[in-house]
């Protein structure tokens, strides 16, 4: 499990520390407060336990600066400057916490001359299996995107050709368990079908017939997503899945269907990464965790100084600053505007 | 001018008179003596220019009102029903109101009806749109010459002080 992340002038941040509870950490904060790049960072920082990749190689291919010029990741200064993070995670085998750290300045170029440090060497005899599910659908795009990808060199966050090695993966050997049929069936419910895989395109398959992922609802894709990950076996027990803004293209009703997933997903032993925006997707977390789920929210906002500063909450009702709830109060104070014509100002 | 009602003290600068609507002292003057067949908002506010209507509920659970987010079929049909009561309950506070400040002669000025309850930011919109319709706001059709409600606000403690800062509110301690 991912204990924390602790940053040093690297992209928005000039020094965060920020300990993750090992079910769901849910992110909230305005744009530009660096929600993704923290998903980023972490998930690079898992994805190379098992690529065996170099940090800072992986790094700049899922940040993808411009002229992958890796020391643009540092924080922006007007003279030379040191930047760094790292990511600490507890490895259950060895029964203790390990850490590893990219180190690199403004003057850095490439990956090869930026400082990967710490217990690298350790982080990656224990991989553990990470997703990252990025904001836009891939899985209706796939076709032919692999190849693509691996032959040219075309401008794509590599997060979006991680996603679509991760559904081509083989099913897992032998019957299902009952806790991943379980998520299966509810998904299959939802989506009124299941989805499987031709020369690279996938299909929801159902009653009525076998419909083309581009054909369908981007909701109905992301919950083809989870069902193929699961199904798969890539979210298992110990796996770490990274979602940015699940909302996306969602409507209430299958929102529901997802973070009951998501939530099960936990029970199971996964540690979700999960940013979002809205205030949909946030209650319903609060509203579906048990008492012995473990969720943790995390507000992330910019102090007097404009630094990215972090407070974390185990209630949706003590999450201070919530952008979100502060989003539907600007609302609510226009519209009281309009309707009280300045009385009482 | 400075008033308590429910749990929380109000001042409103520059009124003329503020009162609680159902007062139960029969020496005061405001009382009306017809608790019993009526419903009443809380407080009854009189400005140079126009009345306001002030009901206050403190909830204990925001979210049995929050049906939008409810999770199974039955907790949404519950707190639909808990949101459907409330909003009858605001409703019929206000033209029971109404309807004794029009036998008292005292429907002079536009009613500003302002509902101050313990929400969440996002679901105070909801219940605004719903209560806004069901009063109604403004003139109801061409048939109509005057407007029962000049606007209807739902507001938590936080939205009041933001937007009324003529007319602070403070949760009174226990």
């Amino acid at each position: 499990m991912i204990e924390q992340i602790k940053l040093e002038r690297f992209t928005a941040f000039e020094s965060l520390t920020l300990p993750f509870c090992a079910g769901i950490n849910v992110l909230i904060g305005e744009n530009g407060t660096g929600k993704t790049h923290l998903l980023k960072a972490v998930y690079a920082a898992c994805d190379v336990s098992k690529s065996q990749k170099s940090l800072a190689e992986k790094v700049n291919r899922v940040f993808l600066p411009s002229g992958e010029q890796i020391g643009r990741l540092v924080k922006r200064k007007s003279v030379s400057t040191a930047g760094s993070f790292e990511v600490t995670r507890k490895v259950q085998a060895l029964d203790k916490s390990i850490t590893i750290r990219l180190s690199l300045s403004n003057h850095t170029k490439e990956p090869a001359k930026a400082t990967v440090s710490g217990a690298h060497k350790l982080w990656q005899e224990h991989p553990v299996e990470s997703v990252y599910i990025p904001v836009k659908d891939m899985m209706a795009n796939a076709p032919g995107f692999r190849s693509l990808y691996s032959l040219r060199h075309i401008h794509f966050e590599e997060v979006y050709a991680d996603i679509i090695d991760r559904v081509f993966l083989g099913s897992l050997k032998g019957p299902t368990d009952h806790a991943r049929k379980k998520l299966l069936d509810i998904l299959q419910q939802s989506m009124d079908g299941k989805v499987i895989a031709k020369n690279e395109e996938f299909f929801l398959k159902s009653q009525q017939g076998e419909l083309e992922f581009t054909l369908l609802a981007e909701g109905i894709r992301k919950l083809g997503l989870l069902w193929v990950l699961i199904q798969n076996g890539t979210l298992l027990n110990g796996s770490i899945l990274f979602w940015d803004e699940p909302e996306t293209n969602l409507n209430p009703k299958l929102m529901r269907t997802v973070v009951e997933i998501l939530i099960e997903l936990q029970r199971m032993g996964v540690q979700l990464f999960i940013s979002t925006h809205n205030y949909s997707l946030l209650k319903e977390f609060d509203l579906q965790k048990a008492a012995s789920d473990q969720v943790l929210f995390h507000s992330l906002y910019r102090d007097e100084a404009g630094h990215i500063k972090a407070a974390s909450f185990a209630s949706y009702d003590a999450l201070t600053p919530n952008s979100i709830d502060t989003a539907f109060a600007g609302l609510v104070d226009r519209e009281i505007a309009q309707s009280m014509g300045g009385l009482g100002q | 001018m400075k008033i308590e009602a429910d749990g929380f003290t109000f001042q409103f600068a520059g009124a003329l008179d503020a009162f609680r609507f159902d007062e139960k002292d029969r020496t005061q003057a405001h009382f009306h003596g017809l608790s019993h067949a009526m419903k009443a908002v809380d407080l009854v506010v009189e400005l140079p220019t126009d009345y306001l209507f002030i009901e206050v509920k403190d909830f204990h659970v925001a979210d049995d009102y929050d049906f939008k987010s409810a999770i199974t079929p039955k907790q949404r049909d519950d707190r639909q029903a808990h949101f459907n009561h409330l909003r009858e309950v605001l409703k019929y506070k206000f033209r029971d109101t109404w309807l004794y400040r029009w036998a008292q002669g005292k429907a002079d000025k536009p009613v500003r009806y302002l509902c101050l309850l313990t929400l969440d930011n996002a679901m105070l919109s909801v219940l605004s749109k719903e209560l806004r319709q069901q009063l109604p706001v403004g003139l109801a059709g061409p048939h109509w010459n005057g407007a029962l409600a000049q606007s209807c606000v739902v507001l938590n403690l936080e939205r009041w002080n933001v937007n009324f800062p003529q007319w602070p509110a403070m949760r009174m301690v226990a």
